[in-house]
């Protein structure tokens, strides 16, 4: 399975984090997925401005020439994506929610209405199922974790599987990723 | 009563947060001796320079549009510089104000929680969230009726916090409406996205001209 880790940690001095990842990459492997992090912090991320040219002006197309799609590109050839982030007050970290963002080219303007609400129309046939990991730091709270996995399940072009957080092991991460 | 308000849209240019913001300042302002500072908050120099805005604030209103289901990244940002104030603005009053296309408030419900939280952690007092959909355009159609009921609603909030110091639940429940779509308002509101999906969307596409190319798929592999 082709795996895919955005990995949102934005210091470099969180090394508890980066070797999380790590470990988490090597099991991975071991099990043999072929597996891709991207490190975001390292990468030029422009924010969204809301200009929606991706819908309007250049459909598809996000207007920066940044690492966007190049992002998009990956998320897109994954068939799971591992959104990892620290919890910092109460949220996921600005720079994974920069990324959450920028994958506005990757639906339609056009509306539909889904159940009891209106929702945006998949723009791709195939999307990759999604997780979150998160830390366990002092930041940690059930209340947090639980706001945060609403906010990802909302998004109906995305298959959202399970939230766990760096108190599981690494081993046990990648076991579920095994199990999908 | 003296409200500080930063506006939390990430557009370059004119917003339906700003409308709405001038909305609401219309009503608290009406109350005599009531005033108000607004700051965009991607004109500021610096996130610090919010920081120190609201460490002087007491009364403070953070508006912004919903992006994918929660606060734009840029007032993520801000709202993890607040760390160091955890506890303590204990003098505050936080409100906040989200609008966004789709028109079922359900859409921030996840958001609300977080809010609250948040200003939980700062130790402030949580004036609550008004939550607005539907607004996709206001800022495109001043004289529609839709924008003229979206506007007087939210005055009517901004005026009874001028008068109170207090967002009345009754009129964020009323103003927030619908939650979801009833069986009902599921048929009408089908027939509503395919009038909004040609004659919104499609007629802006193809004022683009791009309209043939609505669907395109570039960032998929080959």
């Amino acid at each position: 399975m082709k795996v895919l880790i955005l990995n949102g940690n934005p210091k470099a001095e969180n090394e508890s984090f980066e070797d999380y990842i790590q470990k988490l990459v090597l099991e991975l492997k071991k099990n043999g997925h072929n597996t891709t992090v991207l490190n975001l912090k390292e990468m030029e991320i422009n924010r969204c401005i809301g200009c929606y040219s991706c819908w309007l002006k250049t459909p598809g197309r996000c207007i920066f020439n940044d690492d966007g799609p190049t992002i998009l590109r990956e998320y897109l050839k994954a068939d799971f994506v591992l959104f990892a982030s620290p919890i910092i007050m109460g949220f996921i970290s600005s720079l994974l929610k920069s990324v959450q963002e920028r994958c506005l080219p990757l639906v339609l303007p056009f509306l539909y209405v889904k159940n009891d609400r209106m929702q945006h129309i998949s723009r791709y046939e195939k999307y990759p199922a999604i997780a979150l990991l998160l830390d366990h730091s002092e930041d940690y709270d059930q209340i947090s974790a639980k706001i945060i996995e609403k906010v990802f399940r909302s998004s109906n072009s995305r298959k959202f599987l399970f939230t766990k957080t760096m108190n599981n092991g690494p081993e046990e991460v990648a076991y579920a990723i095994n199990s999908i | 009563m003296q409200l500080t308000v930063f506006n939390g849209s990430p557009k370059l240019g004119k917003s339906n947060t700003e409308l709405m913001v001038n909305g609401f300042l219309g009503g608290f302002e009406k109350t005599p001796g009531n005033g108000s500072r607004v700051f965009k908050l991607n004109q500021l120099k610096s996130v610090q320079e919010a920081i120190s805005i609201i460490e002087d604030s007491e009364d403070i209103l953070l508006a912004f549009p919903l992006y994918s289901y929660s606060m734009p990244a840029g007032v993520k940002e801000l709202i993890e510089e607040l760390e160091p104030l955890c506890g303590k603005c204990g003098n505050k009053k936080i409100g906040f104000l989200v609008q966004f296309g789709f028109r079922e408030a359900i859409h921030a419900r996840a958001l609300e929680k977080y809010l609250e939280k948040v200003t939980t952690l700062l130790n402030g007092e949580y004036l609550g969230t008004i939550i607005k959909g539907g607004c996709d355009g206001l800022a495109k159609e001043l004289n529609s009726s839709h924008t003229k009921k979206v506007l007087n609603g939210i005055s009517d909030i901004g005026r009874v916090f001028g008068e109170t110091g207090k967002f009345s639940r009754d009129l964020l429940d009323q103003y927030s409406k619908p939650e979801t779509q009833t069986m009902l308002s599921r048929m009408i509101m089908k027939s509503f996205v395919k009038l909004a999906n040609k004659y919104y969307w499609g007629a802006e596409l193809k004022n683009n001209g791009v309209f043939e190319e609505s669907y395109a798929q570039p960032y998929k592999s080959d």
